[in-house]
């Protein structure tokens, strides 16, 4: 009986030729013994066999001569498209969107709402630093001479965008504790810093400063994203900023301008600073 | 290995948007591709179909590509499931198609062969024996028939196949002996038809 069991688990083993020497000696053996299981073999084996005089009708030469051509059409006709990188957001929402709930669409659209708003009042309204500035960047956007010059000023923005930007990427949304991220607190940095970028934008671009400019824009989508965020922390929220900050390249692009504003004038860049007040306390 | 490495640097070529690379994959693999949704749905229109469909699964889809898979186990599992899901659109039977069958007895009897083209009764066996089989194939389980189909007339590997349909030898031994079970009374019941028609005629 325990042999019968044995036999047939090697059955389909058998059919098709897969059983070692050894265990074959063995197991035409047992056929030989057993006339239940040689009985069941021979069936099985007539029935393999039956199958094999199975035809498959071979497509003429001009189905496989013209496949790719077929192919290449249809691929045209669907705008087939590899995801890339421009679309990156595309393959990202692909992800999710069957999983996302409600509130991430409300989130959406109210960061969709605030950048429309931003858009509508650049647009239609003249920019007017004083009420846009905290009373201290108001201050230095309206001293045009001041010794702290707008690049000056944008290396300081870049700098305290930074720790942000750090604090969010670092950030293990599943292992680590989620008030070490103080989101309330970035939160308000992010307000602040989202209010003086479009005067400090403005100021770049009429000094030609097209690369600070960019990357003071980009900064500004980022720290949008995280002022909105919900006072609720919800990690896929935080996902979503940290996947904007990764392919935006966002570190990347600030170390270098760290390095470009180093490389010209390393006492001038106000991180440069904090590190070498840093380094003489050790 | 040097295989792997080259379908590696294909796919890099594909990614980075050359369509000649794209299209050496599609040659390399589109025979295997239609055959194996030709014997899971069991027609020509629908096997082009999904195999077309494979390929542009398999291009949307190739930038998250795991490196280290084997590009054809992913490509055969993307053919496989396309034909069940078309399988379970049409109520999970392979359709038997009429001119697949005449196309079928065709080869069997080339045009200038003596090997019963001239011989009513023998094109009738053989016409016959090609319904048994195909009806045969249909009556057992979307699963039964993918493992069966792809031992018996694809000459994949039982390791292979459990790679392609992600799970164990175990289960794909199993799969193909219920097939194989299923296979013999089914065919038993056609041919024991068969003889009471011959006989009642």
């Amino acid at each position: 009986m325990n042999d019968c069991k044995k036999c047939r688990d090697v059955f389909v083993d058998a059919l098709y030729g897969d059983l070692s020497p050894d265990a074959k000696k063995i197991f035409e053996s047992h056929l030989r013994e057993c006339a239940k299981c040689r009985l069941d073999f021979e069936g099985m084996s007539s029935t393999r066999d039956t199958m094999s005089a199975r035809i498959r009708p071979e497509p003429a030469a001009d189905f496989w001569d013209g496949y790719w051509n077929r192919l290449a059409k249809r691929m045209e006709r669907e705008q087939v498209a590899l995801p890339t990188k421009e679309n990156w957001w595309q393959s990202v929402f692909q992800k999710r969107l069957s999983h996302t709930p409600r509130w991430a669409y409300q989130a959406a659209a109210s960061v969709l709402l605030v950048a429309v708003g931003i858009f509508l009042g650049r647009m239609f309204f003249t920019p007017s630093p004083v009420s846009l500035q905290t009373p201290e960047i108001s201050q230095v956007a309206i001293q045009p001479g001041s010794q702290i010059n707008v690049t000056q000023r944008a290396f300081d923005y870049i700098e305290r965008s930074k720790l942000i930007m750090l604090a969010i990427s670092n950030f293990d949304t599943k292992n680590q504790d989620p008030y070490a991220l103080d989101l309330p607190y970035q939160q308000q940095i992010s307000r602040e810093l989202v209010q003086e970028a479009s005067v400090l934008k403005q100021e770049l671009a009429d000094s030609h400063q097209r690369r600070l400019q960019e990357l003071i824009s980009d900064l500004e989508v980022i720290l949008l994203q995280i002022a909105n965020l919900e006072s609720g922390l919800d990690m896929s929220a935080i996902e979503l900023v940290k996947d904007g900050v990764k392919s935006r390249g966002i570190l990347f692009k600030i170390h270098l301008s760290d390095t470009a504003q180093l490389k010209d004038n390393p006492n001038a860049h106000p991180g440069a600073n904090r590190v070498k007040n840093k380094s003489k306390r050790f | 290995m040097a295989i792997e490495d080259n379908e590696k640097n294909i796919i890099e070529l594909v990614c980075a948007g050359d369509m000649y690379a794209f299209e050496s994959i599609v040659e390399r693999y589109k025979k295997k591709v239609y055959y194996i949704a030709y014997d899971i749905v069991g027609n020509h229109h629908d096997a082009e179909d999904i195999s077309q469909e494979v390929f542009i699964k398999m291009y949307r889809t190739l930038s998250r590509f795991r490196k280290d898979a084997k590009m054809s186990s992913w490509l055969y599992q993307i053919a496989v499931n396309t034909s069940i899901d078309v399988l379970r659109k049409r109520k999970s039977k392979p359709l038997l198609n009429a001119l697949d069958l005449e196309e079928a007895e065709t080869h069997e009897n080339p045009p200038g062969s003596t090997g019963g083209k001239d011989d009513p009764e023998r094109r009738a066996v053989a016409s016959l024996m090609q319904e048994h089989i195909q009806k045969a194939l249909c009556k057992i389980t979307p699963q039964e028939r993918t493992v069966f189909v792809m031992r018996h007339y694809n000459e994949f590997k039982i390791r292979e196949i459990a790679d392609v349909l992600e799970v164990s030898s175990g289960t794909v031994k199993s799969l193909l002996f219920r097939a194989l079970k299923k296979l013999r009374k089914e065919l038993a019941t056609s041919q024991g038809k068969r003889r009471w028609e011959v006989n009642y005629e």
